[in-house]
Formats: structure tokens, C-alpha cells, sequence
């Protein structure tokens, strides 16, 4: 799959060492807010989003060099973040001595500590459902949900099957809308 | 009585749970089966929609209404701040502001006009004067009186160490014999032992010859008695000067 226009010249001027560091901060630009929600709703505190996304653009300035084309950008930028996600939600856990599959008892502390968190709304409810999924369901759900991103392009983030992906979307979509309606 | 209402009959009496109509262990929720078509149907839309939206609408028109935009909040002016924040590489550290003041401050004293003056003072001794020329005899003496020190410890040395493990057989005989030992193999001591074992053996031989006893039919016995008397003395001296 071809590169959009735009992520084409913005390859070219970071490989030119004059324009490298205006091609960096223009792709910043253009990629932080998608990328910083999707860790956002994976981490669910502001800080902790933030060091993601840090991590995240320096493994992009220090990788875009040999980035080789086969996918599109953005999946290659989702890419660094799940993984980028996924390392510090591993490092909380050895830290905090729970389990992957019980973290979303701390998450679901951090939503509710949220000072605009109101148990009533119906968004709430759905970041409330959303952390009682599974980990890489939960990031399945998101990327589909949130990000609408086709499952051609989630297969090559998560490397998992589209068949496997899809079915996985649904299940998630099917407990989140119980959850809402249960509680 | 068919075999079916027989085996209905015996299950009944044993409360079996495989008796239709029991509950059985595993609980199905209520309306599952009802529900399940729709269900399916559902899905299988939804594998043909055409994109996101159109997928989430056949799979949860709920979720479909519900907003997008997650509820956390950003601190104001973050994404705008984002990209100047960002770290570009490996950069060197901030240095503090007090050595970064002082980075660039002279320390040194240097002469009014040197380095304007510089390059014509180098090319006119470049120009004028011939290369100057080091001789291979001007070296430091201190190399040389180190070396001959060197060299005459480990002369020394050698000459006393040779001297210690060298022996005079004549002053010390037993440390000569006890070092020259060391050099013969178990095997020629044993060798040397039986050959002198052999030769005692033919002495014992000889002394039973018949050409003794002629020799001596002539001699009294008086005389070999004083004989014998005398070399008893003799040979206990030679024996002290043999073991001594």
C-alpha cells in the first residue's frame, strides 16, 4: 500500500538532514492527538499518556530513518504505540504487583478519580466497559470504534489474523453493551 | 412398554440429570435461543459493511449513538506545546546556568597582538631558518645509567643463583650424590643391584675351587691361624675407613 502524498514528503525531508527536524515537528503535529488518544484510552491518566507519546515519537525519530514503506504510516505510528502501551502497562503491573488482566481494577480507579468523571453519562459508562475487556480486546475495540481503523491496516499493528480481529470487534462490542445496560 | 419409556422410566427413579426436563449443571441464560438468530444475523451484516460506522449501526445501534469524543480533559495548550517540548536527539545536557555563563569567558592571558601576528612570524622562520637538527648522541644519560643498572642486577643475579645450585663433590659428597641421583632412573639402580647380586654370587663360587686347597695343603694350621689373627685387626680398620 502507497503512502499518502503528505507522508511521502514528509519521509523525504526528514531523510534530508537540512529539513530533518522541521519533517519531525510537522508529523507531530499531524499524528499527536490521534496517537495520544489512542494511548490515552489505554493508560486513562494524562501523565502517564504523555510519557507514552514521548516514547513514542522518540522511537519515531530514531526509526522513520529505515521505515521501509509496506504499511502505511499511521499503522507503523499505532504500531509504536500499542507496543509502546502495552511495555508500560507490563512495567505498572511489576511495579504495582497486579496482573495484566486485573489492571483494569487500577485503570477503572483512575477513570473514576477523574475530576470530571460522572457516573451517570453515558461516555463514562462506555471508558467504565471498555476496561473490563481484555487487553489486547480492549485495544481492538478502540482501534475500530474510536479510530475506525480497517482491519487490513489493525492486522498489521496487532499481527494478528483479520478473521481473529473481527470476531474479537464483535465479542468486545456484544460485553460492552451488556455492561452498559447492567449498570 | 417401548425401550424408550423404559429407560425415561429407570432415569426418573434415578433422577439422573440426562432425564429430559431436569435442569441440567450448566445454566443457559434466559432468551439465549430467542435471541440468537437476530444475533447471528447481525453479525454476519456486519462482516459486510462497508466501513466502521456502517458496522458499529448493525452491531449496536446504542453504541453507534453514544459520542466519540473521549471525556478525559487535556491540560490547555498541550498539543500546541507538544512538538517544541519534544527532545530532537541525543543533545547534549543543559548545563547549568552558571557554567553555561562561564563557558565562553577567557581565562588565560594572551599577548596584545598574537594571533593577528602569528602566521608571518611561523613563515618567516619557516623561510629563514634551516631545520634544526636533533643529534642521535644527545640523549638522556639517565636512560643509559638504568639500563646498565638493569643489566648488572640481572648478571648478578644469574651468577648467584648458577653458584647455589652448582655442587663440589669433593666439599660436599653427599649433597653431589643426592643431586646426581636425582639423574638415574629406578630401572639402572635396580639393573646395577642384580649385576652386584651376580658378582657376589661368583665370589661364593670361587672360594670353593679346588686350586685354593692346593695352594694352601702346604700351610699349617698354625700358620693360617696367626694368619687370620693378624687381617681381623686389619679389616675392622679398613671396615670404620669403608663405612666412615
Amino acid at each position: 500500500m502507497s503512502l499518502t502524498t503528505t507522508d511521502t514528503e514528509l519521509l523525504v525531508q526528514f531523510r534530508d538532514p537540512v529539513t530533518k527536524e522541521k519533517a519531525y515537528t510537522s508529523l507531530i503535529r499531524k499524528y499527536q492527538e490521534k496517537l495520544y488518544w489512542h494511548i490515552r484510552r489505554m493508560v486513562v491518566d494524562h501523565d502517564d499518556a504523555n510519557d507514552v507519546l514521548q516514547n513514542v515519537f522518540i522511537r519515531v525519530w530514531k526509526g522513520l530513518e529505515n521505515f521501509r514503506e509496506d504499511s502505511q504510516l499511521y499503522t507503523w505510528l499505532y504500531r509504536i504505540a500499542t507496543n509502546e502501551c502495552l511495555t508500560f502497562l507490563e512495567q505498572q503491573k511489576k511495579r504495582t504487583s497486579v496482573s495484566l488482566d486485573e489492571e483494569e481494577g487500577g485503570l477503572t480507579h483512575k477513570i473514576k478519580a477523574d475530576e470530571n468523571f460522572d457516573a451517570n453519562k453515558l461516555e463514562w459508562k462506555l471508558q467504565l466497559a471498555i476496561q473490563q475487556l481484555p487487553e489486547k480486546q480492549r485495544i481492538v475495540f478502540q482501534l475500530r470504534y474510536y479510530d475506525e481503523m480497517p482491519y487490513e491496516e489493525m492486522s498489521k499493528v496487532l499481527e494478528t489474523s483479520e478473521g481473529a480481529l473481527k470476531a474479537s470487534y464483535h465479542h468486545a462490542v456484544k460485553k460492552i453493551e451488556d455492561y452498559i445496560l447492567n449498570h | 412398554m417401548s425401550e424408550r419409556t423404559n429407560i425415561l422410566q429407570e432415569l426418573k427413579e434415578l433422577q439422573s440429570s440426562l432425564t429430559p426436563g431436569l435442569v441440567p449443571g450448566y445454566q443457559v441464560p434466559e432468551s439465549f435461543f430467542e435471541n440468537f438468530p437476530a444475533l447471528m444475523l447481525g453479525r454476519v451484516k456486519a462482516l459486510e459493511a462497508a466501513d466502521a460506522r456502517e458496522e458499529i449501526e448493525t452491531l449496536s445501534p446504542l453504541l453507534s449513538s453514544i459520542s466519540r469524543k473521549a471525556p478525559y480533559s487535556v491540560p490547555g495548550g498541550y498539543f500546541q506545546e507538544l512538538g517544541s517540548r519534544m527532545p530532537k536527539d541525543e543533545a547534549p545536557e543543559k548545563l547549568p546556568a552558571m557554567l553555561a555563563g562561564l563557558k565562553d569567558k577567557p581565562t588565560f592571558a594572551v599577548p596584545a597582538g598574537y594571533f593577528e601576528n602569528l602566521p608571518e612570524q611561523i613563515l618567516a622562520k619557516a623561510n629563514g631558518q634551516k631545520a634544526p637538527v636533533v643529534s642521535i648522541t644527545k640523549r638522556s644519560w639517565f636512560r643509559y645509567a638504568a639500563a646498565a643498572v638493569v643489566i648488572a642486577f640481572v648478571a648478578i643475579f644469574g651468577i648467584v643463583y648458577q653458584n647455589q645450585n652448582s655442587v663440589d663433590p669433593e666439599t660436599r659428597s653427599y649433597a653431589w650424590v643426592e643431586k646426581n641421583m636425582k639423574k638415574v632412573s629406578t630401572d639402572e639402580i635396580n639393573r646395577f643391584v642384580e649385576l652386584a647380586s651376580q658378582e657376589s654370587n661368583d665370589l661364593a663360587r670361587i672360594e670353593g675351587n679346588d686350586d685354593i686347597s692346593n695352594l694352601l695343603k702346604d700351610v699349617s694350621d698354625k700358620e693360617i691361624q696367626d694368619f687370620l689373627n693378624e687381617t681381623l685387626i686389619g679389616e675392622n680398620e679398613e671396615d670404620d675407613l669403608l663405612w666412615n
